[in-house]
């Protein structure tokens, strides 16, 4: 009999404190343990640290497991409750948005893990003629929306003047914004590198030369430049042929890409956008050159049956949403000591 | 303005009923086993789609849920007929015992009788704890994945495994035994042999050795951006003529990232004003790299070294420049006992927390072995002065 009895006791002393336990401990109701814990602004900043003391007291600790089953079960019900996830961007309106494709396929994918995770997506659209950052502050603010993603910005919104503190954020891209917010974005320096040796794959005497826009570039923090360069300086004794940069109202069918073709004998070419390649053969035979073969780097989105890179867009805003419910899950608000990109894989496509 | 693009909607998930699979039966066959009244409450449901639970089976049956629960894991205390009869009502009502959601409970229930949490084991190949812990990085990403692994709930322990265990699979097994759920494989060794073996039934990510087997997500310092900023800093300080000398693994072992972060930091300057990349092997013995190394800073006029270990101040010596009067040095990963190095510290304790971070991440939604995602996280570093880089008048 007493064996048993101190059975049932150690049984007793290893069970897990729970959130109850917390509350008990704190004098206070559990939904507020469950708001403190997930540090929520609705809750006092004294009541908050008084309940993560009781939780580091008693050894309270949220269980992942239990997590994983509630995620489980949001997969299969609609959320009750809201968890709103924030996406902002920067385009004039959302048609304006989605024109570029890669952007419709973020969002695909945004909207897909959100779904599946339970978040309510709520979209925002911030410029000078949309919402200032600092009304959308105010609003995520007000709504208690504490996720957020930062969609790819253009390189004239250099900031967005958020409380971050409070937010469980990741950016997608836009690696030009002055904050220490985790970066997501497609590998694009090893999709340059990749294609740059396709190219090269067919014919060793080929001679590539890269074509993008200079403020995409400057918006990816020269990761496209940086991959062709490296590919090049690989290969020994290759003369080096300088990127061209195409200014934002130049076109490539301009005098500085007919000088830049006739320099350097480009006859193969990595093109930013896959839309240029028609008008670039032109510009070529106009030069009494040939371009032999093009691979396109995917920087707006793919063209069906293009050769090129695949930057795999959807799982990019996939990811991106992931990152934020696994912050969400561990409390990680606010921007980061050091600044973290993480870059997603690419795939290659022969095409025509 | 703000416009809602999308309410959260039900999804299907692989291994669970689609919603339009779960729709209530036709009245006839529900009135077969329960009364009128009850099973109308069953009938009437809401707009969604909610799937069937135990419990609404167990109504429709007029049994306890528990029975339900003994008969279809096909328990022989529950009588054969019995057993039929629920079989075909579940399946009548679309209720399927969900594989997720049973491991789930099942695990649950199992840390909790044990009191122990699922843990997640950061992997680590050096011989002895003692020349673990005095390998500052190691010390900083066990730290930094800890921090992050009580934060999401898991224990992080250290695994040493070399000597010890001869084979992945021995390995896998004792991890296994012990309720392991995660592995970081923390900057192995690249002729591990232990990380041979099936890890699909880990959420896994790795430190550093990316060319090291498993595929599985990857989490470094930032090499290109350490190169950029130990350029930019050289500038500022009136360094003109910045070198790089780099060991040829590190530029492999990093898929050139330390060329990238060069080339980028350079592409301003004409060809012919850049200091070529000094390279070297492993193989290589010291003295003989000193003195390429003292040919290469006096050829180019080198004025400031950039050089990824501490080591190069020994090589420079050996070469007989004096630093910092002749040429200064900027260390690409300095360590923090080292205050009188100039240089980049690497943010070690925050690319710990991040594989910690990627773990968990596979575990919640469920993405183990290959079917989880490749990625490449990459850690950005932070200046320091110090008296080997002083800046030129």
């Amino acid at each position: 009999m007493s064996a048993a009895k101190s059975s049932s006791v150690a049984a007793r002393s290893v069970r897990a404190p729970t959130m109850k336990d917390v509350a008990r401990e704190a004098g206070v109701h559990q939904s507020t343990v469950s708001l403190a814990l997930r540090n929520q602004p609705g809750i006092p900043v004294a009541t908050r640290e008084r309940v993560r003391a009781a939780a580091d007291r008693i050894g309270y600790r949220p269980d992942p497991a239990l997590d994983a089953f509630n995620f489980h079960r949001l997969a299969h019900q609609p959320a009750r409750s809201s968890r709103a996830l924030a996406f902002v961007a920067d385009a004039k309106s959302w048609d304006e948005f989605s024109r570029r494709p890669a952007n419709a396929e973020i969002l695909r994918g945004v909207r897909h893990a959100a779904a599946a995770s339970g978040f309510v997506l709520e979209s925002f659209l911030v410029g000078s003629s949309q919402l200032s950052s600092k009304r959308l502050d105010q609003i995520l603010r007000a709504r208690n929306t504490s996720c957020l993603i930062v969609g790819p910005l253009a390189l004239e919104t250099r900031g967005l003047s958020l409380d971050w503190t409070g937010l469980c954020a990741v950016r997608i891209e836009s690696f030009h914004l002055q904050t220490q917010i985790d970066i997501v974005a497609p590998d694009h320096r090893g999709a340059a590198r990749r294609a740059f040796e396709e190219l090269r794959r067919g014919d060793r005497q080929r001679r590539v030369g890269l074509i993008v826009r200079e403020d995409e570039d400057l918006r990816l923090d020269g990761a496209v430049m940086s991959g062709f360069l490296t590919a090049q300086a690989c290969v020994p004794d290759l003369p080096e042929i300088p990127p061209y940069l195409l200014g934002t109202r130049e076109s490539v069918a301009g005098a500085g890409v007919r000088r830049w073709l006739r320099t350097h004998g480009v006859n193969a070419m990595l093109l930013g956008e896959s839309r240029w390649r028609r008008e670039l053969t032109e510009t070529a035979k106009e030069e009494g050159l040939s371009l032999e073969a093009f691979a396109s780097l995917d920087l707006a989105g793919a063209e069906a049956g293009e050769t090129g890179i695949d930057l795999q867009y959807f799982r990019l805003g996939e990811f991106a949403v992931e990152s934020v419910a696994i912050r969400r899950q561990a409390n990680r608000r606010g921007e980061s000591v050091s600044q973290t990109a993480t870059v997603l894989p690419f795939s290659w496509k022969p095409g025509r | 303005m703000s416009e809602r693009l999308e309410d959260a909607a039900p999804t299907a998930i692989p291994g669970g009923a689609a919603p339009s699979e779960i729709l209530a039966p036709p009245p006839s066959a529900v009135s077969a086993f329960a009364p009128a009244s009850e099973a109308g409450s069953v009938v009437s449901m809401s707009n969604r789609p909610k799937p069937a639970t135990l419990k609404d089976v167990a109504r429709r049956a007029g049994v306890h849920f528990t029975t339900v629960s003994l008969a279809l894991r096909g328990h022989p205390r529950i009588p054969l007929t019995t057993r039929e009869r629920l079989v075909r009502l579940a399946s009548e009502m679309g209720y399927t015992r969900d594989p997720v959601l049973m491991a789930l409970t099942e695990r649950r229930l199992r840390a909790r009788a044990s009191g122990r949490r699922p843990f997640v084991a950061l992997l680590s190949n050096h011989p002895t704890r003692e020349s673990f812990d005095s390998t500052e990085h190691m010390r900083f990403f066990l730290a930094g994945a800890r921090e992050q692994a009580e934060a999401s709930g898991y224990e992080c322990e250290l695994v040493l495994a070399a000597g010890s265990n001869p084979n992945g699979a021995a390995l896998i097994r004792e991890l296994t035994r012990r309720d392991c759920v995660g592995v970081i494989f923390a900057a192995l060794n690249p002729d591990y042999p232990l990380v041979r073996g099936d890890w699909s039934a880990f959420s896994t990510a790795k430190i550093d050795a990316r060319h090291t087997e498993p595929d599985v997500p990857f989490v470094s310092n930032d090499q290109l951006q350490v190169v950029r900023l130990a350029c930019d800093r050289a500038a500022e300080l009136g360094y003109r003529r910045p070198g790089l000398e780099i060991g040829v693994i590190d530029e492999q072992g990093t898929q050139h990232r330390f060329t990238s972060g060069w080339l980028l930091a350079q592409r301003n300057r004409e060809t012919e004003a850049r200091v070529p990349i000094f390279k070297h092997e492993l193989a290589e013995k010291a003295e003989s790299t000193a003195q390429r190394l003292g040919e290469w800073v006096r050829t180019n006029q080198v004025d400031v070294v950039l050089g990824n270990s501490p080591f190069t101040l020994e090589l420079l010596r050996m070469a007989g420049l004096r630093v910092p009067r002749e040429v200064g040095f900027i260390c690409l990963c300095r360590p923090s006992a080292e205050v009188r190095i100039a240089g980049v510290a690497q943010d070690h304790r925050l690319v710990g927390a991040k594989a910690m971070e990627l773990v968990a991440m596979g575990l919640r939604i469920g993405a183990r072995g290959a079917a989880a995602l490749r990625s490449d996280s990459y850690v950005a570093g932070r200046w320091h002065d110090g008296a080997t880089a002083p800046g030129r008048p």
